[in-house]
């Protein structure tokens, strides 16, 4: 990769990083509070996002200028992972992206998270040769794409879902039920 | 909605609004797509690791699951960014640091080591999670659902599960 394209990659890094951390992206309270399904911002940045990025991708691909990097679909493998994903996130309070943001926040927690996540990537990655032939070829459908199951053409689908995702968020309250996060100063909990 | 710039002094309420950094991330996310590759944060923790074994153990390099993969790429560029987005966005705002985040403190107390234990532990399963799907909430979620991918949307919808269910047991239920 020529090292224009990867100055673009840091500028880009460096966007969004900023942006995750001026949303509150990078917060455990606004992670956890989403899990909770108690407050619904952190959610509602993930349906703009994709009904963004879903309308963009496609219309960048449809005019064959797109890089996709569509993952395979190794279904036992990815339902696998992304259940210990779920629980790994509950408890960590920051997904892999968030906790390098948080952590750049100077928010100590985050940089355990990352830590941990640096020995979890590495683990698999000695384990991958015996893992590959249990959870990763068997039930490998390869690169498939919605839209080619379904019969019908990206934009299409692209549309339909972009417009979904659109009108899901808007319609979405910020928050459910009682105010469960009290609003502690961060004096209280760096009183520790 | 109100924009609460340079005014918070709590380091986890957000200063913008939520479909501001929808749309942002949106963006970013096309862009990328146009000039290189997707958005995607976790492979990077393996590759970080792969170049850490790799010193010690040399035969290793040749783990085919970071073979030739060492060296700075896209996803090590991204990373970095991050870092430098989220440090640059801290000190703008001029962000108070924070030791333990504050729904923890209210449902697990301030002891420092245990919250640390748990997210170096959360961290680890997270993680080892992620390279065993073939990515994280920006790999998988935002860049492969934008793609239409099928593995995408079965990761997205598992992590929903268990993440749910996980928060509820953690933080909803009862103390006997």
């Amino acid at each position: 990769m020529d090292i224009k394209t990867l100055l673009w990659g840091l500028l880009l890094g460096t966007a969004f990083g900023a942006t995750l951390s001026l949303s509150g992206a990078a917060s455990h309270r606004m992670i956890v509070n989403a899990l909770r399904l108690k407050d619904l911002r952190l959610l509602k940045i993930i349906l703009t996002a994709l009904a963004v990025g879903t309308l963009g991708v496609t219309l960048l691909d449809t005019a064959g200028m797109a890089h996709l990097k569509i993952k395979p679909a190794y279904l036992l493998g990815v339902a696998l992972g992304g259940a210990l994903f779920g629980i790994g996130f509950a408890l960590a309070g920051y997904c892999p992206g968030t906790c390098v943001v948080a952590t750049a926040e100077r928010k100590k927690d985050a940089f355990f998270v990352l830590l941990g996540g640096l020995l979890g990537a590495t683990t698999f990655g000695l384990l991958y040769p015996i893992l590959k032939p249990v959870l990763i070829d068997p039930f490998n459908f390869g690169e498939v794409r919605l839209p080619n199951l379904l019969g019908i053409s990206p934009l299409t689908m692209a549309l339909v879902l972009s417009a979904s995702l659109l009108a899901l968020a808007w319609l979405l309250p910020d928050r459910v039920g009682e105010r469960t996060s009290a609003v502690s100063s961060p004096e209280a909990t760096k009183a520790a | 909605m109100t924009l609460t710039w340079w005014k918070t002094r709590d380091p986890e309420e957000p200063l913008i609004p939520w479909w501001v950094a929808g749309v942002v991330i949106g963006l970013l996310l096309t862009f990328a797509v146009a000039i290189a590759a997707p958005i995607g944060m976790s492979s990077e923790f393996a590759y970080t690791g792969g170049r850490i074994v790799s010193l010690l153990v040399p035969q290793e390099a040749n783990n085919p699951y970071w073979q030739g993969k060492l060296g700075i790429g896209w996803e090590t560029m991204l990373v970095l960014g991050a870092f430098l987005g989220g440090a640059l966005a801290a000190w703008l705002v001029r962000k108070p640091s924070l030791d333990i985040p504050s729904l923890w403190a209210e449902r697990f107390g301030t002891d420092r080591r245990k919250r640390y234990l748990i997210a170096f532990f959360g961290g680890f399963v997270m993680l080892f999670g992620a390279r065993l799907a073939g990515g994280c909430t920006s790999g998988h979620m935002i860049s492969g659902v934008s793609q239409l991918a099928l593995s995408s949307f079965v990761f997205a919808v598992t992590i929903f599960l268990t993440g749910v269910l996980t928060a509820k047991a953690l933080y909803d239920r009862r103390r006997a």
